[in-house]
């Protein structure tokens, strides 16, 4: 049976060619999307993942993040009282542009308290600003979009030149990397009350649950108010932009589809022509399943080799993307995987009108001269 | 011991019916060298593809072993054919791009037996092939490719050898050795056969000789202690 | 000819009917990945392109969403020479809630006085009045509000408002519906008092858009002033990277249908060998043949296309239906896809025309 396959891949060696190549797209596109998709999420929120706090609380009548400030000067003290909690603070989160040499961006401001967690932020160099100076620390992804800048350079942000004296690691919301101010100069900076804010982060004591104290707090607050735990606000997050998943699940719904097609017009056209062969092999007494076989090895021959390529290709340009956009790219082994269940899936699907058709053939084929 | 019993076959010409195969009844046994002569267009090409299990009767049984295989299931029936049955086709039907040992032991693949490469090449041997074993089927003559074919149709110790045509494409001097080949080897394995044929050669060599006309058979002749 | 090229596909319908199909969802994926990319493109530029201000004042934060600029500012660039018109337009990112469902906005308050408010789609009125309760809203809030209709009320930033109107194809952020709601109602109901997202500025006739954008930089300290195609071009410039994504997707699908008419009509050429050589053989021309082979092809891609087309109209009609997506298509998608079924066509004949004019017309001939 190998001979059998093997002298037939050899004669049509082109067509198996071509068709590989097309399987070898496909795989590749899926990987790239699988790929942006897994990493889209992690580099647009991954403020979101590096900021320790467990339950942030907004007003509810302004979408968490953007723009929204608030004033209410007695809402910390409120929350402290909250059973489990060990401490809060207030922070602000708006969206921003800097400039620098004429290079205009947007940038997420966060104003962070003075003394609070986020003075403790993983920095790749330099240090967080300090209380009382014109001073910013900026997420290492602006550097891509502004290249040359390092710490002691100084940006320019809503009129006001502001000087960068530490980079951090891993802090981009909604594409847009994050530049932390001292949460009075961001209100200066901002044009913002002494009193406003977005956000109050809170820290549960050791031990204490994160969604009880989310849930006292919010009946503490009453519904002015949306208290939630950090994996509600990333939930919520992803759901805002589960319409992108959608298009790109469409797309890779798409050339799964055309991937079934070329299989499916190789093979049916290689049984159409081997339609005397299978005749022959019936007539010797061969079943159904035995010329199946034949005909879902090539479809095999076909998935395989497509599968591997696509993966070499897939994989280089997902990490290549880094190079040229603003994004952290991760593969993992559970992408390769379903890549291949797709392929193999793409392979039986595409055979199965070329297994009906060899099933049809009927030896007395065999007998019958051309 | 094999049988055919009140064989009947239709086929639909265009709108016009007509018997192929008209109650045909048949018995054979080991060792004969049983043909059937007949002009064409007479149905024996259909018979040997009924009896080959190619072709559907329309009506009557065939009796392998006393078993009636007639209304079996098409993987029962291929089963057989690979078991069974051994074909010599009049067109050879190897596959050209297989070597010939490789068209020999396509047929023990097919029924599922292993190890069956020395007898293989035992047959090859048997033929006068045993120096072409590694050439490519494309690469052999008429008579050597017919040969091949005999040795795929005996691989699997068969119960049954049907030729169709066997000498039809190949010059005298090849038609007349597998001619002697195919009466000696029945002969020697003490094979059930039924050979289809306008070659007078082969009539005359026939232990039992049948004539078909019009859709009906008649033996013509029988030799002794057949 | 024709009939040649056409008998040919006659005798594989089934091959046939799936390459067609497989080219055609490339014409399809072609045809609908650049309608989002359009309908994404509108969503962040659609409602500055169908304003008719030629300028935009905004905060220093270019205009970002929760950055303001005080409003009485409206009334200093008024007094500058050149400028005909100016009014206020505040945006603010809020909830609407309606018969307990929440689902996120963008309200735009407009000025009651001023001619910077969008079409209404069908019947529908805007409020000339300050403090009307009145509001006007995209269509794609049915989506979340089906049977939402002129009359209804709905409650937005603490109040309740009259929906009066309903305007189409105004998104912002590819994905939240915008109110339209007075300048004053908002302001008041976000705590917004004194404040304006943008001031839209309509120049003189006799003087001209970078005269008066210099001058109101000079008047006017701490904003950032656009002219409407800078604004739009900075807007755009925020999502290039999606569409740099879009486009790789389309090129990689265009290489596969290539690839796949490539399958098709090589193996064609293959099977008719034999007609091939005998073509050959009465005098056919290479560029007789070459022409076959790609009338063959077109065979395929012109009814794939026709296949795409359809599939794609039938998709933009449903897709928004279903989720609060922009999908934007127009004749140029189309008649680019048309382009692109044809390049394919021909490029994938490339495989099928090389190996047919190796055909040895006297070895074609002789073959059983």
């Amino acid at each position: 049976m190998r001979a059998i396959l093997r002298a037939d891949i050899s004669r049509k060696k082109k067509r198996i060619g071509l068709s590989v190549v097309s399987i070898a797209l496909v795989i590749t596109l899926f990987l790239i999307i699988e790929a942006l998709s897994g990493s889209f999420f992690n580099s647009f929120f991954s403020h979101l993942y590096n900021t320790k706090a467990e339950v942030w609380v907004s007003p509810s009548m302004s979408f968490s993040g953007i723009g929204g400030t608030y004033t209410e000067k007695s809402l910390q003290d409120d929350v402290e009282s909250v059973d489990g909690v060990a401490s809060s603070e207030p922070v602000i989160t708006l969206p921003s542009r800097a400039r620098k040499d004429g290079i205009r961006t947007n940038v997420t401001i966060v104003g962070f308290a003075d003394g609070g967690e986020y003075e403790k932020t993983v920095m790749a160099s330099g240090r967080m600003p300090r209380r009382g100076n014109n001073e910013a620390a900026v997420d290492e992804s602006l550097v891509a979009r502004m290249p040359g800048l390092k710490t002691g350079n100084s940006v320019v942000v809503m009129g006001r030149s502001v000087k960068i004296v530490g980079v951090t690691r891993g802090h981009n919301l909604i594409a847009a990397p994050v530049m932390f101010l001292e949460i009075n100069k961001a209100r200066d900076i901002l044009d913002l009350k002494s009193t406003d804010l977005s956000y109050i982060l809170v820290q549960p004591k050791a031990g204490a649950s994160g969604a009880i104290i989310a849930r006292e707090t919010q009946k503490r607050l009453g519904r002015k108010y949306r208290v939630q735990t950090k994996d509600e606000v990333i939930a919520e997050w992803r759901r805002q932009m589960s319409y992108i998943t959608s298009v790109l699940n469409f797309v890779i719904g798409i050339s799964f589809l055309i991937g079934t097609m070329v299989i499916a017009v190789t093979i049916y056209t290689s049984v159409i022509e081997r339609v005397r062969e299978f005749g022959i092999l019936k007539a010797l007494g061969a079943t159904n399943w035995y010329v199946s076989r034949l005909v879902i090895l090539e479809g095999l021959a076909i998935a395989v080799p497509g599968l591997i390529i696509g993966c070499l290709i897939g994989a280089g340009v997902a990490l290549s993307i880094p190079l040229v956009m603003p994004m952290d790219i991760a593969m993992n082994a559970g992408m390769f995987l379903r890549a291949a269940l797709a392929s193999i899936g793409i392979s039986i699907l595409g055979s199965l009108i070329g297994l009906r058709r060899a099933a049809q053939v009927d030896p007395i084929i065999a007998i019958r001269t051309v | 011991m094999v049988e055919m019993r009140g064989i009947s076959k239709k086929f639909d010409w265009g709108g016009q019916e007509s018997k192929v195969v008209d109650d045909v009844s048949l018995s054979l046994n080991p060792g004969d060298f049983n043909v059937v002569v007949g002009p064409s267009g007479s149905g024996k090409t259909t018979l040997l593809s009924i009896m080959g299990l190619l072709l559907k009767p329309d009506s009557g049984e065939i009796l392998f072993d006393e078993n009636n295989v007639v209304g079996l299931g098409q993987n029962d029936l291929a089963r057989i054919r690979s078991g069974k049955i051994g074909f010599v086709f009049q067109e050879f039907n190897l596959l050209e791009y297989l070597t010939t040992l490789e068209n020999v032991l396509l047929a023990a693949n097919i029924a599922g037996e292993k190890g069956k490469k020395e007898t293989a090449v035992k047959l090859l041997n048997e033929v006068g092939l045993g120096h072409r074993i590694n050439n490519l089927a494309n690469q052999l003559s008429g008579g050597e490719k017919q040969r091949v074919a005999i040795c795929r149709a005996l691989i699997n110790d068969p119960s049954l050898l049907l030729a169709d045509e066997p000498t039809g494409n190949l010059d005298s001097k090849n038609g007349h050795e597998i001619i002697t080949l195919l009466k000696n080897l029945v002969g020697d394995k003490n094979i059930t056969s039924l050979l289809v044929t306008h070659d007078q050669r082969l009539a005359d060599v026939a232990d039992v000789l049948y004539e078909m006309n019009d859709g009906r058979l008649a033996a013509i002749r029988r030799k002794k202690g057949a | 000819m024709l009939t040649v090229a056409f008998n040919s596909i006659k005798k594989r319908k089934l091959r046939y009917g799936l390459t067609v199909v497989g080219v055609g969802l490339m014409v399809f994926l072609f045809i609908i990945l650049n309608s989002v990319i359009d309908g994404m493109m509108l969503t962040y530029v659609g409602h500055i392109e169908q304003t008719s201000a030629d300028i935009w004042v905004m905060s220093e934060a270019d205009g970002t969403v929760g950055s303001f600029i005080n409003r009485d500012i409206a009334f200093d660039i008024e007094d500058l020479e050149g400028v005909d018109d100016a009014e206020n337009v505040l945006e603010v990112p809020a909830y609407l809630k309606k018969n307990g469902v929440e689902t996120r906005v963008i309200i735009c308050g407009y000025d009651v006085e001023g001619i910077a408010k969008p079409k209404l789609y069908g019947k529908g009125a805007y409020s000339h009045w300050y403090y009307a309760n009145s509001a006007v809203i995209d269509r794609s809030l049915l989506l979340s509000y089906p049977g939402l209709e002129r009359g209804d009320i709905i409650k937005l930033v603490g109040q309740e408002f009259e929906v009066t109107g309903f305007v189409e194809g105004h998104q912002m952020f590819a994905a939240y519906p915008v109110v339209y709601v007075p300048f004053d109602l908002v302001s008041y109901g976000a705590k917004l008092g004194g404040k304006t997202s943008y001031v839209l500025v309509n120049v003189d006739a006799g003087h001209t858009v970078p005269d008066v954008s210099a001058k109101i930089r000079r008047e006017i300290p701490g904003v950032s002033v656009f002219s409407r195609q800078e604004f739009m071009d900075r807007s755009l410039a925020d999502m290039m990277f999606a569409m740099y994504i879009l486009y790789l997707l389309q090129a990689v699908t265009s290489v596969i249908g290539i690839l796949i008419i490539g399958v098709t009509v090589y193996t064609s050429v293959v099977e008719r060998t034999r007609d091939i050589g005998i073509i050959k053989a009465l005098g056919g021309t290479k560029g007789y043949i070459s022409r076959l082979i790609i009338l063959e092809s077109l065979f395929i891609s012109v009814p794939a296309f026709g296949v795409g087309a359809a599939l794609s109209l039938a998709s933009i009609t449903i897709i928004p239906l279903l989720i609060p997506i922009r999908i934007d298509s127009n004749a140029a998608i189309f008649g680019y896809a048309a382009a692109l079924s044809i390049i394919v066509a021909v490029g994938g004949s490339v495989f099928g025309i090389r190996k047919a004019q190796k055909v040895d017309p006297v070895i074609a001939i002789r073959a059983v």
